[in-house]
């Protein structure tokens, strides 16, 4: 039996892209954690603070154990505060920053899972009170020379974490666009596949939410935004933003939140589908 | 011979908490809650157009967004002087939003946060159910990360323990039905994006109205027949813990669920305030404030309608949580407080269904204060609100409006509360020049969680933790157990302290 073994860091985050994994439906959560993904190859889930049974130096023990057998893959959820020296935020003695430059440096390779870790999400916004970085950032200036992954969003649609993990779990390469999210997923922009593009064409345009028609005057990012939201839909295929009559808020980008902000104001398109 | 242990993280619960506990004798003689995260939302919040205050907050949490997007909205509605004219219809489908993640949570918190403090995985056999047997085919790898190890007190019956393991893997199922029910009408979760000031976005149809009542009723059926069962036979086989982690006694909830009946709004699950169990009074929310002697920002006690105090890394204290108080008292909320308060304000359906259920358990509603308890409540809320949810949605009108205009005013101010599953949360915001100029929330586990006050108060869990026994200190199953039925929502650091061999100012990190 093949498995890949996986540490999942938590840093300064929400649990929320812990909890859309536990949303998923196509593989369904059970089968992640005691079945295998894909005949003969498992995940090996060996630290994940959510889900996992035991608690304190048990479990630690466990990860630093295999963290020092180096081959895994790490999984970071949240920010990085950098300020005062990270101490903003800490799991027991030591700082989210300490921990992510030792986890890194023995991973094989990183994978961050949501707009957090991935480009610094919502804590990051001005004034970024604690100085947060992503993670790629953080890397980079320490010079640890590991691949990243971005699966960007607040929080990522199951399918984009567990379709990346499918791949690497089959050996298969996996293109990433520029901010090193997978090109199978973040290849498009929302606006390109969306269910509202007549209205934007036929310059229907809604000014309330009580009226029909694209929802670009009131916010929607969604000619800026790159996912595959409008095709995949959300939460087993139910509904997602634009269905439900909402701006998309661009949650994927670097943009989100500052350059997107005010959240539920048309931003100004010099180009669009490009 | 006494020994230091550190419990760090203590898992399955959100966020990052450390908790240090002082042990003489066996029993816990000082506990200490601190917080490990800052990251400074309201801040960010600042200077921002108002409107954006909903998405951003809802970010404070993953697990139960929907309580700050609700609490946020209506400090919103209030600032923008609609609080009154919001639709029917808007009410119905907010509360829809809301009471799922409530169901949400309940199932994954004692399904999936709780229960494998009392089940044992490596306890199984083929053939009883393919779930049993995805374990098994699990339990032959060479590791079993992420169930072994764990802390071990286990004592059910075989056939009790497979049934409830099988319902363990059932309910990852039926929690995300929960989530599925509330994207039918929020659009995507985590993170929804359905409610907005002035009502909710999108109009429910008839459609929408059958997809709810049918995913209710996958979720009812669960929630009656199993998770009613697996309660009772843990509680059957673990009855210490009606008297565990028993706190103050003293009860707040700000109310949730606001309907309009006869023209006026009433909520389904009433505010109110408690004290020891016996006095009864109506919220008045003047009285609350935060105080932050033991906390890392300046100052001693601070309002939330206009202080944002500022971090202070050289502070003497222990944690980045604040301690809200009420009238300068410290209070416990969550599930059980909302079920004492309703129970006290004799609410139906709540005080029938409480009774009938307490009736089950052999106990009175003043075992609510404790471990089994909290958990119980939980279950409660459940069972009440899936029915509810269904009145809920039998009540919509689909012509009908499900969101007004308004303008948002030059300068104003607003105040939001509303509940969380874990409790009693709080916005408040004011308006200078159409932007934000001050925000504040004051979340649930705030006032669980919180460090001591200037009068030398615990925080609830503190609180309940004092005093507890603690058979053994290398696996403290009743220190992890209690912090759990708080559902805190933070990811926790406890370290236990045995005061005789160690020198305590060693192991805290920030006195």
């Amino acid at each position: 039996m093949e498995k890949i073994k996986v540490i999942w860091f938590q840093a300064g985050g929400c649990t929320g892209c812990t909890i859309s994994l536990l949303n998923s439906s196509s593989i369904k959560i059970k089968n992640l954690l005691l079945d295998e993904i894909v005949p003969g190859k498992i995940i090996s889930l060996i630290f994940q603070p959510t889900i996992m049974a035991g608690s304190g130096e048990k479990v630690i023990e466990v990860m630093r154990e295999e963290s020092f057998k180096k081959d895994f893959v790490l999984v970071v959820e949240g920010v990085i505060p950098t300020k005062d020296n990270g101490v903003y935020g800490k799991v027991g003695e030591k700082t989210f920053l300490e921990i992510l430059c030792d986890l890194a440096e023995k991973s094989n390779g990183i994978i961050c899972i949501g707009s957090c870790s991935s480009f610094g999400g919502i804590p990051k916004g001005f004034p970024n009170p604690i100085g947060c970085k992503s993670v790629k950032e953080i890397i980079d200036e320490k010079g640890i020379g590991k691949k990243v992954i971005n699966i960007s969003g607040c929080p990522p649609h199951p399918d984009w974490f567990l379709g990346t993990i499918t791949k690497i779990i089959a050996n298969l390469p996996i293109e990433l666009d520029e901010l090193n999210r997978p090109f199978d997923f973040y290849g498009k922009l929302i606006h390109e596949n969306c269910l509202r593009r007549p209205y934007f064409d036929k310059g229907k345009f809604a000014k309330s939410f009580s009226e029909e028609g694209c929802l670009y005057l009131l916010g929607c990012k969604g000619p800026f935004t790159h996912a595959d939201c409008p095709i995949r839909e959300w939460n087993g295929g139910i509904n997602w933003c634009i269905k439900n009559n909402s701006p998309c808020f661009g949650c994927t980008e670097p943009e989100f939140i500052d350059e997107n902000s005010p959240l539920f104001k048309r931003k100004e398109i010099e180009k669009i589908g490009e | 011979m006494g020994k230091k242990i550190i419990i760090d993280p203590v898992t399955r619960i959100e966020g990052h908490l450390k908790v240090e506990v002082e042990i003489e004798n066996k029993k816990v003689i000082d506990a200490k809650c601190s917080g490990m995260l800052y990251r400074g939302i309201e801040k960010i919040l600042a200077g921002r157009d108002p409107l954006d205050a909903c998405q951003i907050t809802q970010r404070i949490c993953g697990v139960c967004p929907v309580a700050h997007a609700s609490a946020s909205t209506l400090a919103l509605d209030d600032a923008f002087g609609i609080k009154e004219k919001i639709p029917e219809n808007a009410l119905l489908v907010r509360n829809l939003i809301h009471a799922s993640n409530h169901i949400h949570n309940s199932i994954l918190h004692f399904y999936h946060l709780t229960l494998l403090d009392f089940i044992d995985v490596s306890k199984v056999k083929n053939g009883i159910s393919s779930e049993i047997d995805l374990v098994c085919k699990f339990l032959q790898r060479d590791n079993h990360s992420p169930f072994i190890p764990r802390e071990d007190d286990f004592r059910l019956p075989e056939d009790i323990n497979l049934r409830i393991l099988h319902n363990y893997i059932k309910g990852l199922e039926i929690r995300r039905y929960a989530h599925q029910l509330l994207s039918i009408f929020g659009g995507k979760m985590p993170h929804q994006c359905g409610i907005v000031p002035g009502g909710v976005t999108q109009k429910v149809d008839a459609g929408k109205i059958e997809n709810g009542i049918g995913k209710l009723k996958d979720i009812k059926e669960f929630i009656e027949l199993y998770y009613f069962r697996d309660l009772k036979d843990v509680a059957k086989f673990y009855p210490e813990y009606f008297e565990i982690g028993s706190s103050y006694g003293n009860y707040l909830t700000y109310g949730i669920f606001p309907l309009k009946e006869n023209g006026e709004i009433k909520r389904f699950q009433p505010s109110g305030v408690v004290y020891n169990f016996e006095k009864f009074e109506e919220l008045n929310p003047d009285k609350i404030t935060e105080h932050i002697v033991n906390s890392w920002y300046k100052g001693e006690i601070v309002n939330p309608k206009f202080d944002n105090p500022e971090p202070d890394i050289d502070k003497e204290g222990y944690s980045w949580i604040k301690s809200p108080r009420y009238d300068d008292n410290a209070f416990e909320v969550g599930p059980a407080a909302r079920l004492i308060v309703a129970y006290m304000k004799n609410q139906e359906p709540w005080k029938k269904e409480i009774d009938n259920i307490l009736n089950e358990f052999n106990m009175d509603i003043s075992k609510l204060n404790s471990v089994l308890g909290r958990h119980i409540a939980r279950f409660i809320e459940a069972k009440v609100l899936v029915n509810e949810c269904i009145n809920w949605l039998l009540k919509i009108r689909p012509e009908d409006d499900f969101y007004i205009d308004f303008e948002i005013p030059e300068n104003s101010e607003g105040i939001g509360l509303s509940e969380g599953a874990r409790g009693a949360v709080g916005h408040w915001i004011i308006i200078k020049n159409k932007k934000i100029f001050h925000y504040q929330v004051i979340s649930p586990t705030t006032w669980n969680a919180s460090p001591k006050d200037k009068n030398g108060n615990h925080g609830a869990i503190e609180k309940a933790l004092i005093g507890t026994e603690v058979k053994d200190i290398e696996n403290p199953v009743e220190i992890l157990r209690i912090i759990r039925s708080f559902d805190p929502c933070l990811a926790c650091a406890v370290q236990i302290i045995d005061k005789k061999k160690v020198n305590k100012k060693e192991f805290i990190i920030w006195a």
